[in-house]
């Protein structure tokens, strides 16, 4: 026999009451309402250049002015001081709502336990379809998961300067590392130029190591975490670059950084770098005469893939943060418009499908070849200890570089860094 | 009967409050007990507890090790190397700077044209930052666009001495740089202690015949060895902490040749993230300084009195 209810007028008025409160109560918990948004939201951004602060201002006034009820906070961090700052938020339990982090530390993070996965609740159906699915698919891929969002990308390549590798006799870079080792001494021999360089001293160092490990089929991690880059690939591409360093062609690497490196490329004393495509803007700026292109980094020989690397930075959103207001923030800042003026501003790759086509990025034939190669692009590896493998390593560069037996100092990186990560 | 401290009633012209001379000495001490306290004291016994476990770099204690932070060190040859390296950067930067200061703090407190500019272009490197200091002196040794390299060019060495890449080089450098940023304080401070020597010992060492040298050593270097002593207690403490030349220059590279023990101890908490290990580094630091503190105060200040 079904149930029967007999609802009197005034039960009925209650119940509907009831149930409007009950439809309200999860609208108002996450900061929406009849008249709007309310509540707040923290924003932390990374500071790429002078225009990095004014930009992001831009754009939290606009969405305040379409959210009268939302008061945003802004704080632009340094990025030689955004890792630390992060660590200190953490630790204090007063990490922002929204954080633009580098992909590599974002394992930290979620070790830590401070962030949220991107669920439907925070990110719109249109957000998600517009981002280039690669970068939102692998960019921040940890654990099966993905923990953010891409809000910077760049990709790395081979400069050369077209005048300099002509007048020894080079139409292009060759493609594998005999010859491209050969075409850096003839550059020097032909012009005095350096042939190549690269940066041994700073944070990159490990990058540029990197490059020659990965176009050599190595890897820095093993399946399980633990260090790889003491492996066969990782020794020859060592040896490679030592030898490199050994010829009269490339400048000391333990003493120039990167930044010391592009004044020479930009001023013709050097014929070959690898960079990020940021560069070109750089160098367009400051050498407007000097006639340059970007080739893949050489590989060890004809069967090794290219591997054109990819960085990403990552929009990571604390699991205090309010799903309403952060959804409607995110879809405010991910709007083509809003993304192709920052990508203009600061030198960046397009990361939405809806940007491909559009003059910015389609006019300028060194960001084009970038851009080609951006669902080709290998990011980093996500891994908790990323920071402490790219310090050993770069002591590990070093050491080979000022006489150490090559195998010995990787050999002692990994050990160290299995050690490490064991505790 | 202990004495006793007695505030007027200015009013009343009667005692107001009475308190002992122990209780006043309390009252005035506390705001400085607590002060120091909260903001040495604290962080002091933080540190030494700190060094005795494994520590995340979010500052979660994770497993008690003892001793053992500091017997990883003691096996650890980057670290040895980096504390003799440290004795080596302190007595050469402290000692040069105590010598260049000396002379030009006797030079600078005598009557000359131009005294006053000499004073003022002295105190330049000190009015700018040793972060700005490092980054200017980086790019001044850059191979190819430094003014170094430009300078030797001048006087016939072409050669292209890469100065950041080799350690021969570099070390030397950084501490003729130290030696450079440290001299203007230390003059300063040297000549307050000349301004301070009575005018009648140089009278009556005059009318003695005393002259030149002798005035200086029977003189002039014993009454000034009060400030010398502090002058050269501070410069320790400051150069054997000192970061930012060696940090913003070399990094410690290549591969930790140029490393300091603050530089191994940055390396340690905020590269490698070992909290732990980097506080047992620091715990070594403050007995190494504060055992020298104790020591030569004893030692100079029993001179002094002597």
């Amino acid at each position: 026999m079904p149930l029967k209810f007999d609802l009197s007028r005034r039960a009925s008025l209650k119940a509907m009451a009831l149930s409007a409160a009950l439809i309200a109560m999860p609208l108002s918990m996450t900061g929406a309402s009849a008249e709007g948004l309310s509540g707040k939201l923290s924003f932390m951004v990374a500071e790429y250049s002078a225009k990095t602060g004014p930009y992001w201002q831009a754009q939290v006034d606009s969405f305040k002015a379409a959210n009268p009820g939302v008061d945003v906070t802004l704080e632009v961090v340094n990025w030689q001081q955004m890792h630390d700052t992060t660590v200190q938020r953490i630790a204090a339990g007063n990490l922002p709502d929204l954080v633009n982090t580098a992909t590599i530390w974002l394992p930290e993070w979620v070790e830590a336990g401070a962030i949220r996965t991107i669920g439907d609740d925070i990110v719109s159906a249109k957000v998600k379809g517009d981002i280039v699915p690669a970068l939102l698919q692998l960019g921040a891929s940890y654990k099966g998961e993905t923990w953010g969002l891409p809000i910077a990308v760049g990709g790395r390549g081979l400069f050369y300067n077209t005048d300099l590798l002509s007048k020894a006799g080079y139409s292009s870079v060759p493609t594998d590392w005999q010859g491209f080792k050969t075409a850096v001494t003839k550059v020097h021999d032909a012009t005095g130029a350096f042939g190549f360089g690269f940066d041994a001293k700073g944070v990159q160092a490990f990058r540029y190591f990197g490059f020659f490990l990965w176009n050599n089929g190595g890897d820095f991690f093993d399946a399980d975490g633990k260090a790889a880059f003491n492996s066969d690939a990782g020794v020859k591409a060592l040896q490679f670059l030592v030898d490199l360093a050994a010829t009269p062609a490339v400048p000391g690497p333990t003493g120039t950084a990167i930044e010391d490196l592009e004044p020479m490329f930009k001023s013709g004393r050097l014929a070959m770098l690898i960079d990020g495509n940021y560069f070109a803007t750089a160098i367009k700026t400051d050498a407007p005469n000097l006639k340059f292109g970007v080739a893949a980094v050489p590989t060890s020989g004809p069967n090794v893939k290219p591997v054109a690397w990819g960085v990403t930075d990552t929009l990571v959103i604390s699991k205090k943060a309010d799903p309403a207001i952060t959804k409607a923030f995110i879809d405010h800042i991910y709007s083509t418009a809003a993304r192709t003026q920052l990508d203009v501003n600061e030198g960046l790759l397009p990361l939405l499908t809806s940007q491909a086509t559009l003059p910015e990025f389609t006019g300028d034939p060194v960001t084009q070849s970038f851009v080609a190669q951006l669902a080709s692009f290998r990011f980093d590896p996500l891994h908790p200890n990323y920071s402490q493998m790219q310090e050993l390593v770069k002591t590990a560069v070093q050491q080979a570089l000022t006489g150490t037996d090559l195998k010995a100092a990787l050999d002692k990186a990994a050990t160290d860094f299995n050690a490490l990560i064991a505790k | 009967m202990a004495a006793k401290t007695v505030i007027p009633d200015a009013a009343a012209g009667k005692p107001r409050r009475r308190l002992t001379d122990g209780q006043a000495a309390i009252v005035f001490l506390a705001p400085a007990t607590l002060l120091a306290g909260t903001f040495m004291l604290y962080p002091i016994l933080n540190t030494a507890v700190m060094s005795l476990f494994r520590v995340d770099q979010f500052g979660h204690f994770k497993a008690f090790r003892g001793l053992g932070n500091y017997l990883d060190l003691v096996g650890d040859g980057a670290f040895t190397a980096a504390l003799w390296r440290t004795i080596v950067w302190t007595i050469e930067v402290v000692v040069v700077t105590t010598v260049v200061s000396l002379f030009l703090a006797v030079v600078l407190n005598r009557r000359f044209r131009g005294r006053g500019l000499a004073r003022a272009l002295l105190l330049l490197p000190w009015a700018t930052g040793l972060v700005v200091v490092g980054l200017l002196w980086r790019w001044m040794s850059h191979p190819d666009f430094g003014a170094l390299n430009h300078l030797l060019a001048t006087f016939g060495v072409t050669t292209r001495l890469e100065w950041l890449a080799n350690p021969a080089l570099s070390f030397p450098l950084m501490v003729g740089i130290a030696i450079w940023a440290s001299v203007p304080p230390t003059t300063l401070m040297l000549m307050a202690g000349l301004q301070s020597i009575d005018r009648d010992y140089y009278e009556a060492a005059a009318l003695d015949g005393a002259r030149g040298g002798w005035v200086f050593w029977d003189f002039t270097l014993p009454l000034l060895r009060p400030v010398l002593a502090v002058s050269i207690l501070l410069n320790v403490v400051f150069v054997f902490n000192s970061f930012p030349i060696i940090w913003t220059m070399t990094e410690g590279g290549p591969a930790g040749s140029t490393d300091t023990l603050v530089t191994f101890l940055y390396k340690l908490g905020f590269k490698l993230y070992n909290v732990g290990a980097a506080a047992a580094v620091s715990m070594v630091i403050f007995v190494i300084l504060l055992a020298f503190a104790i020591i030569h105060t004893r030692l100079t200040w029993r001179n002094v009195l002597r």
